[in-house]
């Protein structure tokens, strides 16, 4: 129903009354109005709206704009990083070449894939040769080859010169 | 204190002295104590000072014409000799500011031999090290009382003037007794008498000597001679990079080093390894007595003789009763060398 209020000829001063309180009540009491907006009239408060959306409005266009190009990085990332179905050479597809590399250094090295020894490591492993030139070095000092620390001192033990070196016998 | 032996190089590496090596040093030692002492004797006429050595000797008593109970008593003369004159000579003495003055050693109590590694020490001998090693042992010889070859420089008392050694013409004690032979052949009362109180006669002399120095004992040309090494700081570099050498001591360096440490050990050991010298006669001196013994003789008898008239009596001194008229010993005394 509608709620347009009109006058009528036959309308007695007290209808007119009525209705143009009721008139008022639909209006409003411009002093409810918000702070922010202008209070002289419902013209003017309504352009003020006016005025803040077109800003508004514009806030959200530069935002809008900024998610775009956003998406457009993040697309190129996706690529980089080989998600969703990177290319070739994307970083997952390298993470991957890398794991399969690191498998086989562990493999030359004699390591498992928690980087321990692996037990009795192949003769051509990394690990196995330096295990074996640990035990060789051992018995090259205990048999041969032995350092040596030549010091020589004061008579009150106070020391002249020190020095260092190697003997070619344990002896 | 502590005897080492020190590092000499044979061939091409550094070896520890040998006992032998170390005796040929040590025979040094005695070479270089036949050019000085750091306790010497000398010869004066008088004013010494080692003990007095007195000559007894009987003189004739008084004679008389009234009978033989008249007579005079023999009597007693004694003459002193003061002739021996000490005098120590150890002033000088091997400062060692340094610590590395003396000759090296490797200190096997430093050093460390496992199967990992080696570390060894080279250590410069102190210098109570040096005199343990080589000037003790020899002052411990020295005084045994012998006067050969191998104890050079010490003193030593002979009754031979022209003796090798002698130091002096000066005797050093002149022992005389009365000259019995005078009347020796009148017992038969044949004696011209009075005869004179005092008729000496020279029973012995006894001279200072001393054991020559002869460096055949130990030379240093010797093949067999190995020379001790010393650190020499040398020079050039600095830091971790200076030079440092064991340089082999020359000849005149360890005769040096030895005589003084030898002299200053001599005059002023507080280990008990001074030397020294004394004239004991009465076995109060516990030493090694070295050379021949100074032997003060006198007749101890004597007998009243008179003239072939009968007329006149004088006591003289006598052998003894038996008819053997040889003086006695009165006295012994010892030229005597101990440590102290």
């Amino acid at each position: 129903m509608a709620r347009k209020t009109f006058i009528d000829l036959s309308d007695t001063l007290n209808a007119f009354r009525v209705k143009t309180n009721v008139i008022s009540y639909n209006v409003g009491d411009l002093d409810s109005l918000h702070s922010s907006l202008p209070d002289s009239d419902l013209v003017q408060a309504i352009n003020h709206l006016r005025l803040t959306d077109s800003s508004l409005q514009a806030g959200v266009d530069s935002n809008q704009t900024q998610i775009f190009n956003n998406d457009s990085d993040i697309a190129a990332l996706n690529l980089f990083a080989g998600i969703g179905g990177g290319g070739g050479t994307s970083l997952q597809t390298q993470i991957n070449e890398a794991d399969s590399n690191i498998s086989t250094i562990q493999t030359t090295i004699g390591l498992d894939s928690n980087g321990n020894p692996t037990s009795g490591g192949g003769g051509g492993t990394l690990q196995a040769q330096i295990t074996a030139n640990d035990s060789d070095i051992l018995a090259l000092q205990t048999a041969i080859v032995r350092p040596v620390q030549l010091s020589i001192l004061k008579s009150d033990g106070s020391l002249v010169k020190r020095i260092f070196g190697f003997s070619d016998s344990g002896d | 204190m502590a005897f080492r032996r020190p590092l000499v190089i044979k061939g091409d590496a550094l070896h520890e002295m040998s006992d032998s090596d170390i005796a040929l040093i040590r025979n040094r030692v005695i070479v270089n104590h036949g050019r000085d002492q750091g306790f010497r004797l000398s010869v004066v006429n008088t004013g010494g000072t080692l003990s007095s050595i007195v000559d007894t000797r009987k003189l004739g008593g008084a004679f008389t014409n009234t009978d033989s109970a008249a007579a005079g008593s023999v009597t007693t003369n004694s003459i002193t000799f003061q002739r021996l004159l000490d005098s120590v000579e150890g002033e000088g003495y091997i400062n060692d500011a340094t610590k590395i003055d003396y000759p090296v050693y490797y200190d096997s109590d430093l050093s460390i031999n496992d199967d990992s590694n080696t570390r060894m020490s080279i250590k410069a001998m102190t210098d109570s090290d040096f005199r343990d090693t080589f000037i003790r042992p020899v002052i411990n010889d020295l005084v045994d009382g012998t006067t050969g070859n191998n104890r050079q420089g010490v003193y030593f008392i002979t009754q031979d003037s022209t003796a090798t050694g002698v130091l002096s013409t000066v005797p050093v004690f002149i022992d005389t007794v009365f000259d019995v032979s005078t009347y020796a052949g009148g017992l038969g009362q044949n004696l011209n008498l009075p005869e004179d109180s005092d008729q000496p006669r020279i029973e012995g002399k006894y001279y200072l000597g001393k054991v020559p120095k002869d460096s055949g004992l130990a030379p240093f040309h010797d093949s067999n001679y190995f020379p001790m090494l010393r650190i020499d700081p040398d020079s050039g570099g600095s830091g971790t990079n200076s030079h440092i050498r064991l340089k082999e001591m020359d000849s005149n360096t360890l005769d040096h080093y030895l005589l003084t440490s030898l002299n200053y050990t001599e005059a002023f050991d507080s280990h008990g390894y001074k030397l020294r010298y004394a004239i004991d006669s009465a076995n109060v001196f516990s030493g090694n007595q070295v050379g021949t013994a100074i032997t003060d003789k006198a007749f101890e008898n004597a007998r009243i003789f008179t003239d072939s008239t009968g007329g006149y009596f004088q006591e003289l001194p006598y052998g003894d009763s038996f008819g053997s008229n040889n003086a006695a010993v009165f006295k012994t005394y010892k030229l005597k060398i101990r440590r102290e």
